[in-house]
């Protein structure tokens, strides 16, 4: 379906939406969607927020992020919208529910498992252990029945709906990613409603050639939207490279209020969809950024 | 180094050496963490220089011991370069338990700013809830300094700010409250801050009070200079060393390093690139 259909579909106000991508397959289009269909007060998570979350919390579509980083890592240069929402209000005060990168992915692990909390060995004694107030208990420590030993446990997260950006899955939702997974495979199996978006649709029988690409079964899935560049400005393995220029021009772009409402209209508000916003990059950029091919790894799966 | 005399180079910026510097706390047989931003360009330098076999893992869950070829500088950890280069490519959890097995031997960070005690902010300066300037938290940073058996703090301009008494927020753990708060709040016993590196000098730390003093001077940079510099009352070691400047081979695949970053979009300030 399109994307347009799954967002209004499947993600309404005050949700906790996870993105799928660290880095590499980040959720750009369904972030441009959600702006679109100018949803409110959602709680939005992923391991690193980076510009995607910029944008949303520069749209005011979320006052709540679930996050361990948010910042522009072309340069690196500030995520001005965060900025601007954290010291002065605009265009709201937005609550940052600090984590770290471990604690986020455990917490999504144990989400994946179905359990409620998992032990990890860091935090204890930093900021992130025991702020923001509002958020109460985030992390605790506890004695481990087996050793005696004090450990500090982090609870399960599952999200109400999460989206992915996949290289390929089939039409019902079978979905394989290679490369840099991130989060993305237990972030989106803690999940209890699914959106997979993919750079390609194929036959279920590619999806069984190399079963062990497949980060998410159909069984859990929502809606499969078939979006080409759906990660742009992030890279996706095998078909495009990371628009550094456009990333690193975005710090730009938005350090100024108007230059981000123009930035916003031009990219997202602006456009119908991902085809329009593809229109607006252009084709001489989408072909410098298409990936050339490295087709390898070919393994006998006989019995 | 060799037994030819070494020849080492005479115009250089702080910037320079202080990448030369903490590239040479790599060893060749170190499992390194090599995190984003200045540490990746360290990395970077050992690999060329001293470190042919050096074994590094990512945050996004690649373990590599080889550069890609033709040599590319990643523009980030989460670069798809790093793929089709690695050994190994799972996830984070991946990257993050050989942490927490205690399997990385040292790891660099570069930051914003660090205590006394080697504790790191880059969450936020002024109040929690009032922020005069937010930043971006720590990511991995957190677990990096937590777990890594020598950690290497890099602070690109050795001023008082940036190296406080104390910080307004704790994101990543030194030697918390000094002394042995580390090991209480749980954080395993051979771990923890060995040297912070800056352009003008390495501390390291009392191995009692766990507090940061002034270990060796970069060339041509006096204790005076870094006294008044750092933000709280430095101890000084008994015998500060000196520091040998960067040799001409170090120099040279240092800039070769910093030009292939700019290719991929870091920022690096004017007055570092002089001599590029």
């Amino acid at each position: 379906m399109p994307m347009k259909e799954a967002i209004e579909k499947l993600v309404h106000d005050d949700e906790l939406v996870f993105f799928g991508g660290f880095g590499n397959g980040m959720t750009f289009s369904a972030a441009h969607e959600i702006i679109r269909q100018n949803k409110r007060n959602l709680k939005v998570t992923k391991c690193g927020g980076g510009i995607m979350f910029d944008q949303l919390i520069g749209a005011g579509v979320t006052n709540h992020i679930v996050t361990s980083h948010c910042w522009n890592g072309t340069g690196p240069q500030p995520a001005y919208n965060l900025r601007r929402s954290m010291e002065e209000g605009i265009p709201q005060k937005i609550i940052y529910n600090e984590q770290s990168l471990f604690m986020i992915n455990m917490s999504f692990f144990a989400g994946y498992m179905g359990i409620p909390f998992v032990p990890i060995r860091s935090v204890v004694g930093t900021g992130i252990y025991d702020h923001p107030k509002e958020v109460g208990l985030k992390a605790a420590r506890v004695k481990c029945p087996f050793t005696g030993e004090e450990i500090c446990v982090v609870p399960a997260i599952n999200p109400d709906v999460g989206v992915i950006q996949v290289q390929r899955a089939d039409s019902e939702g079978n979905a394989q990613m290679w490369g840099l997974i991130g989060d993305t495979k237990y972030g989106i199996n803690a999940c209890k409603k699914i959106i997979v978006a993919t750079e390609e649709i194929v036959d279920k029988k590619v999806i069984m050639e190399s079963p062990e690409r497949t980060i998410i079964g159909a069984h859990k899935v929502d809606a499969v939207v078939h979006e080409p560049w759906g990660a742009h400005p992030s890279s996706m393995q095998g078909f495009y490279y990371t628009d550094l220029e456009y990333r690193f021009k975005y710090a730009k772009e938005t350090k100024i209020i108007e230059d981000w409402e123009n930035w916003l209209e031009k990219w997202v508000t602006g456009v119908e969809n991902r085809q329009g916003y593809l229109k607006v990059l252009g084709d001489k950029k989408i072909n410098k950024l298409k990936a050339k091919p490295i087709i390898q790894g070919a393994v006998n799966y006989g019995y | 180094m060799g037994i030819e005399e070494e020849k080492y180079c005479t115009e250089y910026t702080g910037f320079e050496m202080m990448l030369v510097s903490a590239c040479r706390q790599i060893k060749n047989d170190d499992i390194v963490f090599n995190a984003f931003h200045w540490p990746f360009l360290a990395v970077h330098m050992a690999k060329l220089l001293h470190c042919p076999d050096l074994f590094a893992v990512l945050e996004v869950g690649q373990f590599q011991d080889e550069l890609p070829r033709p040599i590319k500088m990643p523009y980030s950890i989460s670069d798809p370069v790093l793929v089709p280069n690695s050994l190994f490519v799972g996830d984070s959890i991946d990257a993050l338990s050989i942490l927490q097995r205690g399997e990385i031997t040292i790891a660099l960070l570069s930051t914003s700013m660090v205590d006394k005690y080697g504790n790191c902010n880059t969450t936020v300066v002024g109040p929690y809830e009032e922020p005069i300037y937010r930043l971006p938290g720590g990511g991995g940073a957190t677990e990096i300094a937590g777990m890594a058996k020598r950690l290497i703090w890099l602070i690109d301009d050795h001023i008082k700010r940036r190296l406080p008494e104390k910080l307004d927020f704790i994101t990543d753990p030194g030697y918390l409250e000094g002394f042995n708060s580390r090991i209480k709040a749980g954080y395993p016993p051979d771990t923890g801050p060995e040297v912070i590196v800056t352009p003008f000098c390495i501390m390291k730390f009392d191995p009692e009070s766990k507090e940061a003093y002034l270990d060796a001077l970069h060339p041509n940079i006096s204790i005076e200079q870094v006294k008044e510099n750092t933000g709280w009352e430095l101890k000084i070691a008994k015998e500060v060393k000196q520091i040998d400047p960067p040799t001409l081979k170090e120099i040279e695949v240092c800039r070769q390093t910093m030009r292939d970053a700019i290719d991929q979009y870091f920022i690096l300030k004017p007055e570092w690139t002089t001599y590029l």
